[in-house]
C-alpha cells in the first residue's frame, strides 16, 4: 500500500499533446476514480501509472520512490483491463498464477494464493476451465483474481466493466468496491461512467483534454463543480446551464433569466454569466431556506417510472427538472418553481465558478 | 438436405475438377506405371506390360544393398529433419525479432528474407554456385584466401575429405534459406492478431521479453506451428528443384547432395530414365509423406485444437 503522486506530467504523442499538466495525490488506500469523456487522457494517465508509457515531462512518485523510468515491473503493480485480458491458452488456474510464477513464488505458496484469490472473487469452481469456457463476468472475475494474487501496492483498473452487461455492471462494481476495502490496495480506477465512479470512488478526479478539472469526494465534485465542464458531465440528466445577465447593486445582484429576474444577496461583478441548476434542485414547492421564485411553463413531461423529467420553458430559456413526485400539473400550464440559493451556481462564460 | 448437397457440390466442383485433374489422376497413373516395366517412355510397348512387383522388389534390394542410395536415404532423413528445424524455428526466431522491432525496420527486415524466395531458382541457384565453387575464384574461397584462413581453394560440396557433412550443411543451408521466410511471415501475422492487451497484462504481471515470448507469443501461435511444421514437412520431402541445381552444377556431391524425391525425378527423366522404377519409388514416398504428416499432426494434437469450445460463451 503506496500513496501516488504525479508532478506536472506531460505526454506527447507525435504533434498532440495528451496531456498538459497532470498533478494529483492519490492517498495510501484510496480509491481515485479518473473521470472523463473519450479522450480526455484519463487511459494514459493509468499508462503512465503502470510504467506502459514514459511521461515527456515531470514525474511519478510511489511514495518517496520516484518510479518515473522504471519499467511496469519493478513497481509492484497490477492492472485490470477492460477486454479482461485473460490468456486462453491458459487455464483460469495458471492465468492467476502467472503473476506469482514470473515473481518466482514457490509453487506451494503460489497455490495457497491462487486459493485465496479465487475465494474471495467467488470462481474456486472455475480453476480448471478454459477462459472459453467461462461467460464475460467469470472472466473478469479471473482478471480482478490475477490482479490481487500478487498483493500490489497500487491496483490499476481501466474501464474493468464497460463489456459487461449493465445488470452485471451494477453487482460488479459494488463487489470491486468491497474487494478493495478488504484488501486495502490504493486503487486507481479508470472510467467514463459517471455512475459507476460516484459509487466506487473515495475521490473522483474529472478530466478534459488532457487536464484535470477537478479533484475531491463524490459529493464535493457532484454539489460543487469547480467549473461548467465538471458540472456539465456529471449528473443525469446534466446540469441546467443557462446565459444570463448579471446586474450587481449595492451589496446584491440581479440576474436577468428568461423573462424573470433572481436576486442574490451577493455582489456579483457584472455582465455575461452562466447559470447552473441541478435538475432536481428544480422544486415545485416552495422550501423553507432562502430561494428564488420563477415563473414557468411546462413543455413536455417525460415519465421514466420512478424519476418524471419535466421541460421547462422560461420564456426562450429550456430548464429541465427531475422530481420523484407528480408533476405539478399538465403539458402547457404554468407553474411556480422554486431554487434554494445555495443550489444556485454561477459560472464565467470562460467556465470557472464565482458562486 | 439434399438441396444443401447439390449446393456444397457446386461450390466444390472447381476445387474437385483440379484436385481429380492434377493429383488423384497422377497418383492413380503412377501408381499403375509402378507396376510396368516402363522405360525411356515406351508407353506404347509397355504401358500394359505388367510385371507385377518387380520394381518394388528392385526397391528393396537397392534399399539393402546398394551403397548410393543409402547415401540418398541418409541425405534425405538429414535435409528433411535440419532444413525443417531451420524453417520452423528459424521462422518462429526471425518472427519474434520482427515484431519486437520498430515497424519500420521491421518491414525492410522482413522484405530482406523474402529474396531468396522471390528470387528466380536459376539466379539463386547461380549465386550459390559461385559462393560455394570449388576453384580460387568461388566468392567463399577467394574471401578466404585473401584473409589468408586458407591456403589453396576448398572444392566445399565435393571434397571427399569433407563429405558428407559439408554437402548436407549446403544443401540444408540453401533450401533452408528459401523455406524460411515462410515461417516467418505466417508466425509474423499470427503475432500481429494477438490483441496487445494480452501482452500489455503479462507485461504488467512483470514478465521479461523472453517471459512474454515463451509464456505468451509462442503458446498463443500453437495452431500457425503445426501448420508451417506440416506443410513444410511435406515440400521437403517432395521437393527437388533447388537440390537439382546444386547436384547438376556440381556445387554438392551427387549422391549427398539427393533426396529421394529427387532420386525419382533423376530415375525416371534424366539419369537411367526408367520410369517403372521412378513410379515405384515415387508411390512409396507419398506413403511416407502421408504417414508422417499424419504422425506430425497426431504429435501436435490437431484434433483437440480445431474440437469446438465447450461451456458458455
Amino acid at each position: 500500500m503506496v500513496e501516488v503522486r504525479l508532478q506536472g506530467v506531460v505526454k506527447r504523442f507525435g504533434r498532440t499533446t495528451a496531456l498538459k499538466g497532470i498533478n494529483l495525490e492519490v492517498r495510501d488506500g484510496e480509491v481515485m476514480v479518473l473521470l472523463g469523456p473519450s479522450g480526455c487522457g484519463k487511459t494514459t494517465t493509468l499508462r503512465i501509472i503502470a510504467g506502459l508509457e514514459k511521461p515527456d515531462e515531470g514525474r511519478v512518485y510511489f511514495g518517496d520512490r520516484d518510479v518515473t523510468f522504471l519499467p511496469p515491473r519493478e513497481r509492484n503493480i497490477s492492472m485490470v483491463f477492460q477486454s479482461y485480458a485473460v490468456w486462453p491458452h491458459m487455464k483460469v488456474y495458471e492465468n492467476i498464477a502467472f503473476p506469482l510464477k514470473i515473481k518466482k513464488v514457490p509453487e506451494q505458496e503460489v497455490r495457497r494464493r491462487v486459493k485465496w484469490a479465487a475465494e474471495l472473487l467467488q470462481i474456486e469452481d472455475l480453476l480448471d476451465r478454459y477462459p472459453h469456457q467461462l461467460s464475460g463476468g467469470q472472466r473478469q472475475r479471473v482478471a480482478v483474481a490475477r490482479a490481487i494474487v500478487v498483493e500490489p501496492e497500487v491496483l490499476l483498473m481501466d474501464e474493468p466493466l464497460s463489456n459487461l452487461d449493465a445488470l452485471l455492471r451494477v453487482r460488479m462494481r459494488s463487489e470491486i468496491k468491497k474487494l478493495q476495502r478488504r484488501v486495502g490496495v490504493t486503487m486507481i480506477y479508470v472510467t467514463h461512467d459517471q455512475t459507476e465512479a460516484m459509487v466506487i470512488a473515495d475521490r473522483i478526479a474529472v478530466m478534459s483534454e488532457g487536464r484535470i478539472m477537478q479533484v475531491g469526494p463524490p459529493e464535493e465534485v457532484y454539489e460543487d463543480p469547480a467549473n461548467t465542464f465538471v458540472a456539465g458531465f456529471l449528473g443525469s440528466p446534466s446540469m441546467n446551464l443557462v446565459e444570463a445577465e448579471a446586474r450587481p447593486s449595492g451589496g446584491s445582484t440581479a440576474i436577468l433569466l428568461g423573462h424573470g429576474e433572481i436576486r442574490i444577496p451577493k455582489q456579483l461583478e457584472g455582465g455575461r454569466v452562466i447559470v447552473g441548476v441541478r435538475p432536481e434542485r428544480i422544486l415545485f414547492k416552495p422550501p423553507s431556506e432562502d430561494h428564488v421564485a420563477l415563473e414557468a411553463e411546462i413543455d413536455f413531461i417525460e415519465n421514466l417510472g420512478s424519476d418524471k423529467i419535466i421541460h421547462l420553458r422560461l420564456g426562450d430559456t429550456l430548464l429541465v427538472a427531475k422530481t420523484v413526485e407528480e408533476p405539478p400539473g399538465p403539458q402547457g400550464s404554468r407553474v411556480r418553481v422554486y431554487v434554494r440559493l445555495r443550489d444556485l451556481k454561477v459560472f464565467r462564460p470562460s467556465g470557472e465558478r464565482i458562486l | 438436405m439434399a438441396r444443401r448437397g447439390r449446393q456444397a457440390l457446386f461450390f466444390l466442383l472447381p476445387m474437385l475438377i483440379l484436385v481429380v485433374a492434377f493429383y488423384i489422376l497422377p497418383l492413380i497413373l503412377t501408381a499403375w506405371i509402378s507396376f510396368t516395366p516402363l522405360t525411356n517412355w515406351r508407353v506404347r510397348d509397355q504401358l500394359d506390360d505388367f510385371v507385377g512387383l518387380e520394381n518394388y522388389v528392385n526397391l528393396y534390394y537397392l534399399a539393402r544393398y546398394d551403397p548410393d542410395f543409402h547415401k540418398v536415404l541418409q541425405t534425405t532423413l538429414v535435409f528433411v529433419t535440419f532444413t525443417l528445424f531451420i524453417n520452423v524455428v528459424g521462422g518462429l526466431v526471425l518472427a519474434i525479432l520482427t515484431y519486437l522491432i520498430d515497424e519500420r525496420i521491421s518491414l525492410a527486415y522482413r522484405l530482406l528474407w523474402l529474396l531468396p524466395r522471390m528470387t528466380p531458382l536459376a539466379v539463386f541457384g547461380l549465386l550459390w554456385y559461385y559462393f560455394f565453387y570449388g576453384g580460387p575464384q568461388g566468392t567463399l574461397n577467394s574471401f578466404l584466401l585473401k584473409l589468408g584462413v586458407i591456403d589453396e581453394p576448398v572444392r566445399w560440396g565435393t571434397d571427399p575429405a569433407m563429405l558428407p557433412y559439408s554437402a548436407w550443411a549446403i544443401i540444408v543451408f540453401v533450401n533452408g534459406l528459401v523455406g524460411v521466410s515462410y515461417g516467418m511471415i505466417i508466425f509474423y501475422s499470427a503475432f500481429k492478431n494477438i490483441p496487445r492487451e494480452l501482452i500489455i497484462a503479462a507485461r504488467v504481471d512483470g514478465a521479461r521479453t523472453w517471459e512474454v515470448i515463451r509464456h505468451i507469443l509462442v503458446p498463443m501461435v500453437r495452431w500457425h506451428i503445426v501448420f508451417v511444421t506440416v506443410w513444410q514437412l511435406l515440400s521437403l520431402i517432395t521437393s527437388y528443384t533447388h537440390l537439382f541445381v546444386l547436384v547438376q552444377w556440381s556445387v554438392v556431391d551427387k549422391w549427398y547432395g539427393t533426396t529421394l524425391a529427387l532420386y525419382v525425378f533423376n530415375t525416371a527423366f534424366f539419369d537411367v530414365k526408367n520410369q517403372g522404377f521412378a513410379a515405384a519409388a515415387a508411390v512409396i514416398l507419398v506413403i511416407i509423406g502421408s504417414i508422417l504428416g499424419l504422425v506430425t499432426l497426431r504429435i501436435m494434437r490437431f484434433s483437440q485444437m480445431i474440437s469446438p469450445p465447450r461451456g458458455d460463451i
